[in-house]
Order: C-alpha cells, then sequence, then structure tokens
C-alpha cells in the first residue's frame, strides 16, 4: 500500500473516530464530576454555567486558528491522522517537526514515500509527545498533594508559593514577546488595552454579563489588529 | 458530601485511567494500521527517528507537568491529552478561576478549571470535525493572508488581556500578594539577557528555561515573604481591617 492509501484509508478513519471519541468521553465525564461537585462545595448554577460560555465562547478563535494549521498537515499527511493528533494531544508545530524528523532519519522524500513511512510517521508523532501524559501519571498527584500541604502549614506562603509557577511560565513566554517588539508587541499591548477598557466598562456601566467574554473579545481585537499593524509596519 | 481528599483522589484516578487509556490509544493506532497493512517500520527505525525528538522534548514534557500541575490542578492529566497548553487550555483556565474569584491550587480552582478544561476540549474537538467536513468551502478562507497574518498573532492576543490578572495583586479567592513581582525581576533580567543574545535561543529552550526559573523564583519569592517585603493578605485580614466593622463592633 501506497503512503497515501494509508493516509486515507478507512481502517484509519474508523481507529480516529474511535480516539476522539475517547477524548470526547473522557471530557464529559471530568465536566460532570467537577460539576457535581462544584454545587456540592456551594457554587451556584449560574456561576458554573458562566464558566461554560465563557470558556467555550472563548475557545472558538483558537480552535479556528487550529483549523488553519491542520489543514496545512491534511495537504501532507491525509485528512484522518492529523484530524486525530489535533483533537487530542497534537499541535501544528509538533507535528511537522515530528515529520520531518522521521523523514530525515530514513533520509526519505514525502513525494516518493510508501506506507511504511506513513506509519513511521505516525509513531515518531505518537512516541514523542508522551512524555508529559507519561509523567504526570506518575508525579502530577504528588506536585499537587505537595502544593497543598504547604498551604496547609502556612496559608499566605501556600498562596504565594502557588502563584510562582505561573509567574515562571509568563515570565518565560512574556519576555520574548515584549522584546521582539514590533507587531508581536503591539498585539500584546492592544489586547491589554482592550482588556482594560472592556474592565472599565464593566465595573462602571455594571455590565457584568460581559465579564464572560472579555477574553474571547480581547483576543478576536488583539488579533484583528495584528493585520492592521502588519500593514502600518510592513 | 464527600471530602476535599476524595474527591481530589477521585479526579486523579480518573486522570490517571485516562492518561493510560489515551496512551494505549495513540500508541494503538499505528500499531493497528502497520499490522493491517504490514507496514511496521522495524523498532531500529523508530528508535533512530525518535531520538533526537525526545532529548528535546522529555525536559519541555517534564516542565509542564511541574508548572502546569499546580496552576491547574486534576485537569492537568485532560489538558495534556488533549493538547494545545499555552494557546488555549492553560488561559481558559486561567480565566475561568478570575470569573469566579477563585485561587490556583484551592478545591474551587480545581473545580473551575476542570468544567473549564473540559468545555474546551469538547468545543475544540467540535469545531475541528465541523471544519473538517466543511473542508472544501471553508479552506479558501482560511488560506487569506490577513487570516493567516491574525493567526500566527494568537499568542500576544491571548497574553495581553491575561497578564493583567496573572501578574496583578489578587490572586482569586479574595487573596492579595503585594510586592510580588520582586521575585521575578532577577530571572526576567537572565530571560531578557538571553534574548538579547537570540529570542530563537529562549523559545527554543523555553521547557528548560521554566524548569530553571520555577525554583529561582520560588526560593527569591520565599525569602522576600520571609523579610516581609512580600505580604499576603487574606481575605478575613480585610474583613479584620474594615473599618466599616470596627466601628459596628464599638456600637
Amino acid at each position: 500500500m501506497s503512503f497515501y492509501e494509508i493516509a486515507n484509508s478507512t481502517l484509519l478513519y474508523i481507529c480516529v473516530a474511535i480516539g476522539i471519541i475517547y477524548v470526547l468521553g473522557l471530557s464529559v465525564v471530568y465536566f460532570k464530576k467537577s460539576w457535581k461537585r462544584g454545587i456540592e462545595v456551594g457554587f451556584t448554577k449560574k456561576d458554573l454555567i458562566d464558566v461554560v460560555k465563557s470558556s467555550a465562547s472563548f475557545s472558538v478563535v483558537p480552535s479556528l486558528a487550529i483549523v488553519i494549521g491542520l489543514f496545512s498537515l491534511i495537504a501532507m499527511l491525509g485528512i484522518p491522522w492529523p484530524w486525530f493528533r489535533l483533537s487530542v494531544i497534537g499541535s501544528v508545530a509538533y507535528e511537522i517537526m515530528a515529520a520531518d524528523a522521521a523523514l530525515k532519519a530514513t533520509g526519505a522524500e514525502l513525494a516518493t514515500a510508501g506506507g511504511e513511512m506513513f506509519v513511521l510517521i505516525m509513531y515518531v508523532m505518537s512516541i514523542c509527545i508522551l512524555g508529559g501524559v507519561t509523567s504526570s501519571i506518575f508525579i502530577s498527584k504528588k506536585i499537587q498533594n505537595g502544593a497543598i500541604k504547604m498551604k496547609e502549614r502556612d496559608q499566605r506562603w501556600g498562596a504565594l508559593g502557588n502563584s510562582t509557577f505561573m509567574m515562571s511560565i509568563l515570565v518565560v513566554l512574556l519576555i520574548p514577546m515584549l522584546i521582539s517588539g514590533g507587531v508581536t508587541l503591539l498585539t500584546w499591548l492592544t489586547s491589554l488595552v482592550v482588556t482594560l477598557i472592556l474592565g472599565i466598562l464593566i465595573s462602571k456601566f455594571k455590565m457584568s454579563w460581559l465579564k464572560n467574554f472579555v477574553l474571547a473579545l480581547s483576543l478576536l481585537i488583539a488579533m484583528a489588529s495584528s493585520v492592521a499593524w502588519t500593514n502600518l509596519l510592513g | 458530601m464527600r471530602t476535599k481528599e476524595q474527591y481530589m483522589n477521585e479526579m486523579h484516578r480518573v486522570g490517571r485511567i485516562g492518561s493510560i487509556g489515551a496512551i494505549l490509544i495513540m500508541l494503538g493506532i499505528p500499531t493497528i494500521i502497520a499490522v493491517a497493512f504490514d507496514a511496521f517500520p522495524g523498532f531500529d527505525t523508530i528508535f533512530m527517528a525518535t531520538a533526537g525528538l525526545l532529548a528535546v522534548f522529555i525536559p519541555i514534557a517534564i516542565s509542564e507537568v511541574v508548572s502546569f500541575t499546580p496552576v491547574l490542578g486534576t485537569s492537568i492529566y485532560l489538558t495534556l491529552i488533549t493538547g494545545n497548553v499555552m494557546n488555549l487550555k492553560l488561559p481558559t483556565a486561567l480565566n475561568a478561576m478570575d470569573i469566579t474569584n477563585t485561587e490556583q491550587g484551592s478545591e474551587k480552582g480545581d473545580i473551575i478549571s476542570g468544567i473549564a478544561i473540559a468545555t474546551s476540549s469538547i468545543m475544540t474537538i467540535v469545531v475541528i470535525g465541523v471544519c473538517v467536513v466543511l473542508m472544501t468551502p471553508l479552506k479558501p478562507l482560511f488560506a487569506e493572508p490577513a487570516v493567516q497574518t491574525a493567526t500566527s498573532y494568537i499568542l500576544p492576543a491571548l497574553f495581553g488581556g491575561l497578564s493583567i490578572g496573572a501578574l496583578g495583586s489578587n490572586v482569586g479567592g479574595g487573596i492579595k500578594i503585594k510586592g510580588r513581582m520582586k521575585a521575578i525581576i532577577v530571572p526576567a533580567i537572565v530571560v531578557s539577557a538571553l534574548c538579547f543574545v537570540s529570542i530563537e535561543l529562549v523559545e527554543g529552550l523555553q521547557g528548560i528555561l521554566i524548569l530553571i526559573t520555577i525554583p529561582m523564583i520560588y526560593f527569591t519569592s520565599k525569602l522576600l515573604y520571609k523579610k516581609g517585603k512580600i505580604t499576603v493578605i487574606l481575605p478575613s485580614d480585610e474583613v479584620n481591617d474594615d473599618p466599616t466593622l470596627e466601628s459596628e463592633k464599638e456600637a
């Protein structure tokens, strides 16, 4: 069988459908259990519905961005496998890197690659990204229990200690963004200013309903602004 | 009602079993295809092709688990299975905790993060599914240069707004931390200096740099907290300091 005969085969569609349904099912289980516990600990249904509305509305735009990457990946690897990869663990940049590593390891070229090459790409994409999922099975519970114990010993230090993890992520993520300047910096600033303006609108005009859509709106407006900044700066 | 420990244990169990299932599926699909089409590439070829990438991705994977677990709680498992952490799951969870004023690492934060990440995962799967079905009419629209430009700036567009909440003094649950930015000064200088050498290098070493900055910020925070340079205000402190309550007590 050739590369693309396997890549677009019915069997692969079936396997992928099972995989996506599994992840969908797991998400539903998480949702139901978290919702039930949320009600138990005193959240109102309105609180939780607000979280759902905000999370769902916000997720649309980044999901569409994933679709753009998916279309470029489909051109390389057929429909079902990229569909699976980007519905679950993967990201476009990683998938392309993994496919490239597989091709380089064998010295093959996509245009002339055979069925074995496609299977190799599937293995490389799957194995190389499993580090996070695998290590979380062993260490996530310990990390979380450690954080909880830290908080029980000293509530103040616990709150501060917990927040340092997020600060580390932001330092490493934000600084290159800000230093790179140009459109990246201006887009970041636009998002910040839009969020501030929306925050003022919410508190001044008591538009509490808007709170659920702040992230989605600032994302959309800042993304649109990036086109204008690109045209402006050339 | 179940205790907090019972709930947490149950969610960790669901997450661990879910993760094992996901690993089996991810490795199972290529194996089924290899057997069905007699196209197994051989263990040595798989090893050769994966070794280089594993060396890069294992530190990134560990840094993700170490840094995201205290923020996302038990939904870390679903987050890692469904991917797109920085550009989707982490912002969704932070935003949900922000609008409900819940603290990261608390049980309530865990619950809210669970609902947000599950909703976001379902939404992404549905959006991708719909777009694949409508691929023919959608493809030209998504190929527009403006759309391509806008999507390439998704991270700054996301983190501009999120920075206000994430770097402000309010950490949720009514807790305020004053002066916590002091702890990031040294790591920020180090990362900035590296950026001036090469931004691509910093972006490529993101996982390793997070692993380095976590202990730097953690222990600096601890030192400054002990010296009183960083102060943590709990909701109970504000109630005690509320002058209206004091006057009510006196009356």
